[in-house]
């Protein structure tokens, strides 16, 4: 089953998630071809362990537009006619994917987060009905299948690949949405990141009167401060402390989460934590399913009972 | 398939993209607001939150599309003959996480687009410029032709709660019912199954007391 994996670049560096999918592509036979896109292909480093092919597609752009992209991957699919297109589930990605497999009438599904072949046939697994349940797709025949990964799920392949490389050219793409510069979301005075021990809270608290406890109880117990995702959104906290793909990866020693249900973009931020406690009142929620020690309980009652303990 | 999986209320990306539009309205002084869904009856009850909150109009594309580039060409008609200045969309369902139903419809109708946008500056007229937010904390500022297509992420703003008037207001209001024109979907699921929950996860039982306690001792040897 022949395989194109996109690369995703940022500022000249590929980003991790593109050796995540040449592991994916690599489940599903091969052969593996990466399509490195930008001003300088050269110097994109795609040529890692299970790869057979880099294609150069030289563009004039330096960084990521979606216009770019979406042009220079509706060139490869018509040139190469690949079965199987892999993408990461990005924010890069979000920006062209839909568009080329409306397009181009593909085979289409995202977040996908394992994929598995069927005779000649692919099937993806994804999540439905607020990740209650899990569905596993099959495609129309007779057309590429164009898959965006769900990242962190696939180890990344190793470095130290001896692909073929060919070069793919493309006309001049004229873009509608041109990127202008880059800025840090949010400064902070703190960097969750480097911490041993993170006390992390989600929607679960409920109030911003709330936070003031759990700062409290953060600094007895000798633990930084951490949110997910809606904390931030409400603006009670900034996306310093966030914890989660839009914000900061984390693997401390311990991970104490309180009232956190575990959207999959915050388990991709922290799952890799060394160890991970969990408290919320859902038994259902996600976060239990990376956690190594889980408290179904109220965390008002297990934060007033922890602070009494330090 | 149990009826408490299904949810049809508005969620939490569309309503930050139906703030955002009755922002810009409110900023520019002028312009309408018309919001659009593609669903059965039930799927009313959002739009008419949408009202509730500012919206001037709201359209329903008569159909259940199951996958995103189906739903986009669903509401690409609609899209189409409106012929907007700006069209948002959320960046994705919270019961599907497809993120893609936007970026499908901006192709279908041939505009320009952004993904996942933390902020929209614009003037009314001419480019747009506006931050996508990557992963990481980093911000993309871009700048983009209009009409185009935005998908609105949330934390962009707070949505606004809707008094019991223009609730009240809202059922009132007509909703104009299209039918919907799908295509081939490009998937079918052939299987669905409740995953395994929280299998690996030691569970720590007793009294709030109790857990508390178990806790502390696991944070003093684990940092140990």
């Amino acid at each position: 089953m022949s395989v194109l994996v996109v690369a995703e670049q940022l500022q000249g560096r590929v980003r991790d998630v593109t050796y995540e999918l040449v592991s994916a592509a690599r489940e599903l036979g091969g052969p593996v071809a990466v399509a490195a896109i930008g001003a300088d292909p050269a110097s994109l480093d795609v040529a890692h362990e299970g790869v057979d092919e880099v294609v150069h597609v030289r563009v004039e752009q330096e960084e990521f537009e979606n216009d770019v992209y979406q042009a220079a991957l509706e060139s490869l699919v018509a040139a190469r006619s690949p079965d199987v297109v892999l993408l990461g589930f990005t924010v890069n990605s979000m920006g062209y994917a839909g568009a080329v497999a409306a397009k181009l009438d593909l085979g289409f599904a995202s977040d996908v987060f394992a994929v598995a072949r069927d005779g000649d046939s692919l099937v993806a697994t994804r999540s439905f009905y607020g990740a209650k349940v899990h569905g596993e797709v099959e495609f129309p025949p007779g057309r590429p299948v164009l898959l965006l990964l769900r990242p962190t799920v696939w180890a990344p392949a190793t470095a130290g690949g001896s692909p073929t490389v060919t070069d793919h050219a493309i006309a001049p793409v004229v873009s509608r949405a041109r990127h202008k510069e880059f800025h840090e979301a949010a400064k902070g005075d703190v960097d969750i990141s480097t911490a041993d021990f993170l006390l992390s809270i989600g929607r679960g608290i409920g109030e911003r009167e709330n936070i003031a406890m759990f700062e409290e109880l953060a600094e007895k117990l000798g633990a930084t401060l951490a949110v997910s995702r809606p904390i931030v959104d409400a603006g009670w906290m900034t996306n310093a402390r966030q914890v989660g793909q839009s914000g900061k990866t984390v693997k401390p020693k311990v991970y104490l989460a309180f009232g956190i249900s575990g959207a999959v973009q915050h388990l991709a931020g922290m799952k890799t934590s060394e160890t991970i406690i969990a408290v919320n009142t859902d038994p259902e929620a996600a976060i239990f399913d990376v956690a190594h020690y889980g408290a179904v309980a109220d965390l008002f009652d297990v934060a007033e009972e922890l602070a009494k303990l330090v | 398939m149990d009826p408490d999986y299904l949810d049809t209320a508005l969620n939490e990306w569309d309503a930050c993209a139906t703030e955002e539009a009755i922002q810009i309205r409110e900023r520019l002084g002028e312009g309408e607001v018309v919001v659009v869904t593609v669903g059965d009856e039930d799927s009313e009850a959002a739009l008419r939150r949408c009202l509730a909150m500012g919206a001037d109009r709201a359209i329903r594309v008569d159909g259940t599309p199951v996958d995103p580039v189906s739903t986009a060409r669903a509401l690409a008609g609609v899209v189409a003959a409106e012929s907007p200045d700006l069209v948002l969309a959320g960046v994705q369902s919270s019961d599907s996480v497809q993120g893609s139903t936007g970026v499908a419809l901006a192709e279908l109708v041939d505009l320009p687009r952004v993904a996942v946008v933390t902020k929209v500056d614009w003037s009314g007229s001419g480019p747009a410029t506006v931050d996508r937010e990557l992963e990481g904390g980093l911000v993309d500022v871009v700048e983009v032709d209009t009409p185009a297509l935005l998908t609105i992420q949330t934390g962009i703003n707070q949505p606004r709660y809707a008094n019991l008037r223009a609730i009240k207001q809202a059922e009132q209001v007509e909703i104009a019912v299209v039918p919907a024109e799908t295509g081939e979907p490009g998937y079918r699921v052939w299987r669905m199954f409740t995953p395994p929950r929280g299998e690996g996860a030691e569970l720590l039982n007793g009294s709030t007391a109790q857990v508390a306690q178990r806790i502390v001792e696991i944070v003093r040897e684990r940092l140990a």
